[in-house]
């Protein structure tokens, strides 16, 4: 009889320190979800907001992208990400040929011409305003004259603008771009001189003004 | 007989309460000094920013910048790279770091714009270039601008309202765990004392310190093991880097500490039934009583 009380004892004691911790897990788990319960909704949609299906890839060479030069017809054009080429540029009386980005910071325009991303890309019906260096990809901008052609041929489409003036402007000067045009221009812009030494605080500019190319819906206009 | 099993009863039940309540205790005390070792502590930031290469990668981010920089004002690559010094920007980083913890915006309050106009200017002489008054002035806008790229770069994201937080923080923590040690040890030595067979006692301490091996363990091992750490939206390497090296020595941090609590919940079950064994072997009034009512 002692034998078998001592074993129920036994037994009883065994379960004991597996239940008991376990209860009190689950009841502090309780009361913090009582005491946090306002906070978990925006915490996980922000936490959800954070991350990824995948670990985010770095160092990767830009993926090889597909031009379009036969699209007629645009219904909708998703910006790219920032540093994102989507296209490629051609000036053939300036001998330029230049892979375009979306994003123009300091690493996007080292390796090509680089989009604002406060105005809008080809197709969008309003001004996009394009840069690049001087010393490398629009060194022989100057060489561009009123009436040559400006090419881009994007992922989603063929865009032809023709040069309609130029101007060396300070690049505080704000009349010399206007991003609320409501009709589609190009603008490209780089510092000048074009052999500068050191930062100058001059730009030169480079209008354009649209001839073809597919536009998304007037109804759309100024977005996708 | 009754009133004692009512006794026995009413003591048990303080006991689970007061074991919960330990448990509870002995958990915030152990993440008030995860804390204090992590996110209050410089040197925990320092050897992560070593550990995590997040100076490497700010060099070389730096020297892309330079570079393009130097893209636009006709200076090659080279000049442009050898600008940057690896391991200046590391002190400087570091240095930074220390400076969140000491309340300052920023340690780095030498400006290397002098450096680098130094640099840049031999370059146009080693290039037979003219250095005419605009083209001093042109070069000393370069150089400043790589030197507020440099201290953009070096300085980490949001120090200022991290700094204003962590001194804000710093005296409550403190405060918080001198408290919770009170009310922890108090809870304990009362708990040990409410039985005179110590292993009752004993009993309800490993209740309470596997409870909160669990509590700080396992929602940590969750996060661990679910990878939505590695899959943190930071678009920016250095930072990814950074960030989640913290927040993986954080879990540790927390699994290290329910692997202590586990330990002595462990040792304590065997002096448990050391205790108890003794107990029974020498107790007559056990026998005795063998077929009164449980106690627990």
């Amino acid at each position: 009889m002692e034998n078998g009380l001592f074993q129920k004892l036994k037994k009883s004691n065994g379960v004991k320190f597996i239940l008991y911790p376990i209860v009190f897990f689950i009841l502090s788990c309780l009361i913090l979800i009582l005491a946090l319960a306002p906070l978990m909704t925006p915490v996980f949609s922000i936490w959800d907001m954070i991350t990824l299906a995948e670990p985010p890839a770095f160092n990767q060479e830009d993926a090889p992208i597909t031009l379009n030069e036969n699209a007629t017809v645009v219904e909708k054009i998703v910006v790219p990400s920032d540093g994102e080429q989507y296209g490629e540029m051609e000036i053939p009386s300036a001998g330029i040929k230049a892979p375009v980005y979306y994003g123009d910071d300091a690493k996007t325009l080292r390796k090509g011409v680089g989009t604002y991303a406060g105005t809008y890309i080809p197709g969008q019906r309003r001004t996009i305003l394009m840069a690049a260096h001087n010393n490398t990809y629009f060194h022989t901008l100057g060489e561009a004259q009123v009436g040559d052609q400006i090419t881009i041929t994007t992922t989603y489409g063929k865009y032809v603008y023709e040069i309609t003036g130029s101007q060396v402007a300070l690049a505080t000067d704000k009349t010399a771009y206007d991003l609320t045009k409501e009709e589609e221009n190009l603008i490209l812009y780089t510092c000048y001189p074009f052999n500068a030494l050191g930062i100058t605080n001059r730009r030169y500019f480079v209008y354009a003004k649209y001839v073809s190319g597919p536009q998304v819906p007037l109804e759309t206009e100024g977005g996708n | 007989m009754n009133q004692q099993s009512k006794h026995f009863k009413g003591r048990s039940a303080v006991s689970i309460v007061l074991s919960f309540l330990f448990s509870i205790f002995i958990s915030v005390f152990a993440l008030l000094l995860i804390c204090l070792a992590t996110l209050l502590n410089p040197g925990y930031l320092t050897s992560h920013i070593q550990g995590s290469e997040y100076s490497q990668y700010r060099a070389e981010e730096l020297k892309e910048i330079f570079i393009s920089y130097g893209m636009a004002s006709n200076f090659d690559e080279k000049i442009m790279s050898s600008l940057i010094d690896p391991t200046q920007v590391q002190k400087d980083i570091l240095a930074n770091a220390q400076a969140i913890y000491k309340g300052q915006e920023e340690a780095v309050s030498a400006s290397h714009e002098q450096e680098f106009y130094d640099k840049l200017a031999q370059n146009v002489s080693d290039r037979d270039i003219s250095m005419t008054e605009e083209n001093k002035q042109a070069v000393r806008e370069l150089a400043k601008l790589c030197a507020e790229a440099y201290e953009t770069e070096v300085s980490l994201p949001a120090a200022s309202q991290v700094s204003n937080i962590l001194g804000k923080i710093k005296l409550p923590v403190w405060i918080a765990l001198g408290v919770d040690a009170v009310l922890m040890v108090f809870t304990g030595w009362y708990l040990f004392h409410l039985y005179r067979r110590r292993y009752r006692s004993i009993a309800y301490l490993i209740y309470a310190l596997s409870g909160s091996a669990l509590l700080i363990g396992l929602p940590g091992l969750v996060v661990l093991l679910s990878g939505r750490i590695a899959r943190l939206g930071i678009i920016n390497q250095a930072l990814y880097s950074l960030i989640t090296d913290y927040i993986y020595g954080v879990l540790s941090g927390l699994l290290w500490s329910a692997g202590v609590l586990l330990a002595i919940s462990i040792i304590l079950y065997f002096v448990w039934r050391a205790v108890r064994k003794k107990f029974i072997a020498n107790s007559q009034e056990y026998r005795l009583k063998s077929n009164a009512p449980k106690e627990y």
